[in-house]
């Protein structure tokens, strides 16, 4: 007997699934997945009894006796097996999925499966059909040679034969305020050899940005403003409304931003109204920007195209969220590096590769967001349990570029200036 | 007329998309624009009823259409026949309404099957008027809705904020594309 529980949703019918061996961020992955992507037309149950599908990750530890016994006690259920490496299974009416899974066919699959046990209630599906991922189902699920094409394309072998764009003109298309002194002249490192690896480092934790960070950490904790005391120079970090106050000019911060200081900075709170005295006893112009404009600015300087020591460039790094570009000192690139990484974590080296621009670009980007908090090295091997999907264009590339071109060149007929600083 | 190749600018009413479309289309928008006489009148005085239309031509042959959908409520149905194909979704919010936040999660839930084709970015006006909610606060937002998209702050009369929204939008669909 073939169970094959639905339950009525609005007006479509639903299929219910039960999971072996999935944890709770898989299971929620997966609620989401069904809601979305499948439109609520399959939902999760807890009980094995109330559902007519059932998706085993066969990864999971200790897994094996689990699911043999589900098996005895559900023999003719429709099994989904999920598995990194594994491709043959005891299990009947079972069916492979690669991991990382592809929406697509895996909405597919689950198509043909319900397709197949509703049409069937109550007679047996053919073993030929369904056994073992044999028939028609197989060209539905991820093969392992797709896994191997796609992987080759992004190895280095596959790029190394294109040379790197002339990348002054993405510079001078979006406006950047005198590049060198944000991201350095330097050229790029060979990262293989360990003497040229050392050069991409920098440690803010000795510099002026270190100090800075600190600080804001401590506004933000306390709610507070505190003043931060560095070589004798005072900057004010108000943590209720995320600004950064100062009397000092660019010109004498920035070359303080490339000194290293043994000396420990000092951190005290202090009232908005003294900080308001204190900078206008001076009778200087007072400076106050954004928090998030001031970090960003400090860290490029600090970095000048380089990454915080202990930074793995072969480690994935994560972008949580997009830096506010639209009033942040853009450096070249910007917009491509965080829309790629944004997109899926990824290995510093491997950005280098894939948008085939200077690392002191990458480099400088990432110092900067990493500064402010919003990306750094991703924990986890695997971050996602799902394959991130391409964005679809139907159009054709050509068309995306001239887009672009027209947005990056004229300005009512002048040269466009993203992001000036201001 | 309804090209695959165009963008959409959706928000609620005064967000500034008949503004941030005129501020990169190559001809002054065609809006039709109309008395507000309701609720809508506290926020502006003239708003869009059907659609806002602008062009950038590329070449010869190649143009993109920019369409503004109406940000009342009540005219939903023209965003189901506006988010047909196209390159993606530029949001734009202002963070002056009352509860922007729940503007932005209405605006995606009601263009999710959308964004999932293509692609979002999404620009907050009116910052200098009310700064918060910042964009931090949009950004959680969006992670809870297990969404992604560049948030940007944005004055919708400024080609440059506008232009790099759309070029957010344009990486995010191909962060390969080359200047």
């Amino acid at each position: 007997m073939i169970f094959n529980k639905t339950v009525k949703s609005k007006n479509a019918r639903q299929t219910l699934i039960s999971f072996i061996g999935l944890d709770n961020r898989s299971t929620k992955a997966f609620e989401l997945f069904f809601k979305i992507s499948c439109h609520d037309k399959y939902a999760h149950v807890e009980k094995h009894e109330e559902a007519s599908i059932t998706i085993v990750d066969i990864d999971a530890y200790n897994i094996g006796k689990q699911v043999k016994e589900f098996c005895q006690s559900f023999s003719e259920r429709q099994l989904i097996v999920l598995s990194t490496h594994q491709s043959e299974f005891e299990f009947p009416n079972s069916h492979l999925v690669r991991k990382p899974i592809k929406h697509v066919e895996l909405s597919k699959l689950l198509d043909v499966i319900d397709k197949k046990t509703h049409k069937n209630v109550g007679a047996q599906i053919s073993s030929d059909v369904s056994r073992n991922n044999h028939g028609k189902e197989k060209s539905e699920i991820n093969t392992i040679k797709e896994v191997k094409e796609k992987a080759v394309k992004r190895t280095p072998a596959a790029i190394e034969n294109k040379k790197y764009r002339d990348t002054a003109q993405a510079a001078q298309l979006i406006g950047v305020v005198d590049e060198k002194l944000f991201v350095g002249s330097h050229p790029d490192m060979d990262l293989e050899k360990p003497r040229d690896v050392l050069k991409i480092f920098y440690s803010p934790k000795n510099m002026f940005q270190g100090a800075l960070q600190k600080g804001w950490d401590l506004a933000k904790q306390n709610r507070e403003t505190v003043e931060v005391k560095f070589l004798e120079h005072a900057v004010y970090l108000d943590g209720v409304n995320h600004l950064a106050m100062t009397e000092l000019s660019d010109s004498v911060l920035r070359p303080m931003c490339l000194l290293e200081s043994k000396d420990t900075p000092t951190f005290s709170s202090i009232d908005n109204k003294t900080v308001k005295e204190r900078l206008q006893a001076h009778g200087r112009a007072v400076r106050s920007c954004t928090i998030e404009s001031f970090i960003w600015k400090i860290s490029l300087w600090s970095s000048r195209g380089r990454i915080p020591d202990n930074t793995d460039i072969y480690k994935p790094v994560f972008l949580s969220e997009w830096p506010n570009l639209t009033r942040l000192q853009q450096t070249p690139h910007a917009l491509r590096i965080a829309a790629l990484i944004a997109h899926e974590p990824i290995a510093l080296c491997d950005v280098i590769k894939e948008l085939k621009i200077p690392q002191r670009y990458v480099f400088g980007f990432y110092s900067a967001v990493n500064a402010l908090g919003i990306a750094g090295v991703s924990r986890r091997t695997v971050d996602s349990l799902f394959e991130v999907q391409q964005k679809r264009f139907m159009g054709e590339r050509s068309v995306l570029r001239k887009l672009l071109g027209r947005l990056t060149h004229t300005v009512g007929g002048e040269s466009s200036s993203h992001a000036v600083a201001r | 007329m309804m090209s695959s190749l165009k963008i959409v600018f959706s928000g609620p009413v005064g967000a500034g998309k008949t503004t941030a479309i005129g501020a990169i289309s190559d001809a002054a928008p065609v809006s039709t624009n109309e008395q507000a006489s309701d609720m809508t009148r506290q926020r502006k005085s003239e708003t869009t009823v059907a659609l806002d239309y602008g062009v950038m031509q590329l070449d010869s042959e190649e143009k993109i259409h920019l369409y503004g959908t109406p940000g009342q409520e009540r005219f939903n149905f023209m965003w189901d026949i506006l988010a047909n194909g196209g390159i993606g979704l530029v949001l734009l919010l202002d963070n002056t309404r009352k509860d922007p936040l729940t503007d932005m999660a209405f605006f995606i839930d009601s263009f999710r099957d959308y964004i999932s084709q293509t692609a979002l970015a999404i620009g907050v006006t009116q910052t200098d008027l009310k700064a918060m909610p910042r964009l931090d606060i949009y950004n959680t937002k969006l992670r809870e809705m297990k969404m992604s998209a560049a948030v940007f702050e944005v004055d919708a009369r400024e080609r440059n904020d506008v232009s790099l929204l759309v070029q957010s939008l344009l990486f995010t669909i191909d962060p390969g594309l080359e200047y």
